[in-house]
């Protein structure tokens, strides 16, 4: 079975209000979920939130997924990331992520190794690498603005650039990452 | 002031980014599908960007199943969560009763000494207290025959949806394949769930809806591995 065939039946399986379907993918995903909101949020409370937030709606609004839109894991990713982004945006997050910040990087989580982490998946390794070959002017903001959750003119000002030449830098790179994606869905 | 995004390339990957220049450009410009399948595409290549993956606390994943259930119950519950609230509960009903039964057994049945009489009557015991349950009016009940024809256990179910299958002796299946619990309605079987223990004396489960419609319970062996959609094999039947 494909994965794309999984995704499609696990969804069907949402749909259809199988409570074993939202199991499974809490299982599967709440680890990947959790760590990008934590990522983003640097807060552990407010990163469970965003979890609890993530799987509520897919239980809730399982046609919101299609999967020939992409994979489930993605889906749930972007959901992730939209949410944790929302909540480091609001003023009372932002306090909070800031007590919390030193107290959360002492007491680390269980986790995974990130180079181990998509070990194994062939799409995975491709944009990872796609990711490490891009120069630091590329990579940098790219990652603060996923990660972080700046804007392209927060980018320019953390890194003392003109707005202009961030936002080319942050196209270039995504156009590169997305062409590694590409390259490996269409290979046989 | 935020510069401008020029095209629809720029759109795409605004969005994927959650860019809050994103939130500047014109509603309905940049929802054209060429623009959200680029956009689809940035997002997934994003997901792959490396991140330390975190082991959930076990309390989260209850937490986020009752906000789930409570905004849209399950239309097929899970027959683990089932077997574990009513545990938790300790409540005297009729799967209560069961359940803490098929504990007590499993309990006798780890032990090497206990002797075999022992565990017969405990049994028996329980078969006992169920009966008393079963006499309630409405209460139905359905017996399990493999296809020898030999009883491998017994199904109840009640007027309010609480169903129980106990005394169980289902057969094993193949290595290759896993055992699936459904309600035979007219029409249509309705997948309850997979046994993750074929040696398990009981399996609690609810139904919501009309519980006439049940008109008997089924067991079959599946592949390893998928979720059928209908039952294959059937290894195990009984009307109420």
């Amino acid at each position: 079975m494909t994965a794309q065939a999984r995704d499609r039946a696990i969804a069907d399986r949402l749909a259809a209000g199988d409570e074993s379907a939202l199991r499974e993918v809490y299982h599967v995903y709440a680890g990947a979920v959790l760590g990008l909101a934590l990522r983003v949020t640097t807060n552990r409370a407010i990163a469970e939130d965003v979890t609890q937030d993530v799987f509520v709606r897919v239980w809730e609004q399982p046609e919101q997924y299609d999967p020939a839109r992409g994979p489930l894991r993605a889906y749930l990713l972007a959901m992730t990331h939209s949410r944790a982004v929302e909540r480091v945006r609001s003023e009372d997050a932002r306090r909070r992520r800031q007590e919390t910040a030193q107290r959360e990087a002492t007491s680390a989580p269980v986790s995974v190794d990130p180079q181990q982490a998509v070990i194994g998946h062939d799409v995975g390794v491709a944009v990872r690498d796609a990711l490490a070959a891009l120069p630091d002017s590329q990579r940098i903001p790219i990652e603060m603005a996923y990660f972080d959750g700046l804007s392209y003119r927060q980018v320019a000002s953390e890194l003392d650039e003109p707005e202009g030449t961030v936002k080319y830098r942050i196209r270039i790179g995504m156009q590169k990452l997305r062409a590694a994606l590409r390259a490996v869905e269409v290979s046989p | 002031m935020t510069a401008p995004l020029d095209d629809a390339e720029d759109r795409a990957i605004a969005r994927a980014l959650d860019a809050d220049d994103a939130a500047s450009l014109v509603t309905g410009v940049g929802s054209a599908d060429g623009d959200m399948s680029a956009t689809d595409e940035y997002r997934e290549a994003l997901s792959y960007l490396p991140f330390a993956e975190v082991e959930p606390a076990p309390e989260l994943e209850d937490r986020v199943l009752a906000a789930a259930l409570a905004r849209r119950p399950a239309a097929v519950p899970a027959l683990e969560r089932v077997a574990r609230r009513r545990s938790r509960a300790r409540r005297v009903t009729l799967a209560g009763t069961a359940v803490a039964g098929a504990a007590v057994i499993s309990l006798l049945v780890g032990t090497a000494d206990r002797p075999e009489r022992a565990l017969r009557g405990r049994i028996e015991e329980i078969a006992d207290s169920v009966t008393s349950i079963v006499e309630e009016p409405g209460t139905r009940t359905a017996t399990l025959t493999a296809a020898d024809r030999e009883s491998v256990g017994t199904a109840v179910l009640t007027t309010d949806g609480d169903g129980v299958l106990y005394d169980l002796a289902l057969p094993t299946p193949a290595s290759s394949q896993v055992l699936w619990v459904w309600l035979v309605t007219p029409g249509e079987h309705v997948r309850l769930g997979p046994v993750a223990d074929p040696d398990t004396r009981s399996i609690g489960f609810t139904v919501t809806g009309d519980t006439d419609a049940v008109k008997g319970i089924a067991v079959s062996a599946e592949p390893a591995g998928i979720t059928p959609s209908a039952p294959g094999q059937v290894v195990a039947a009984g009307p109420f």
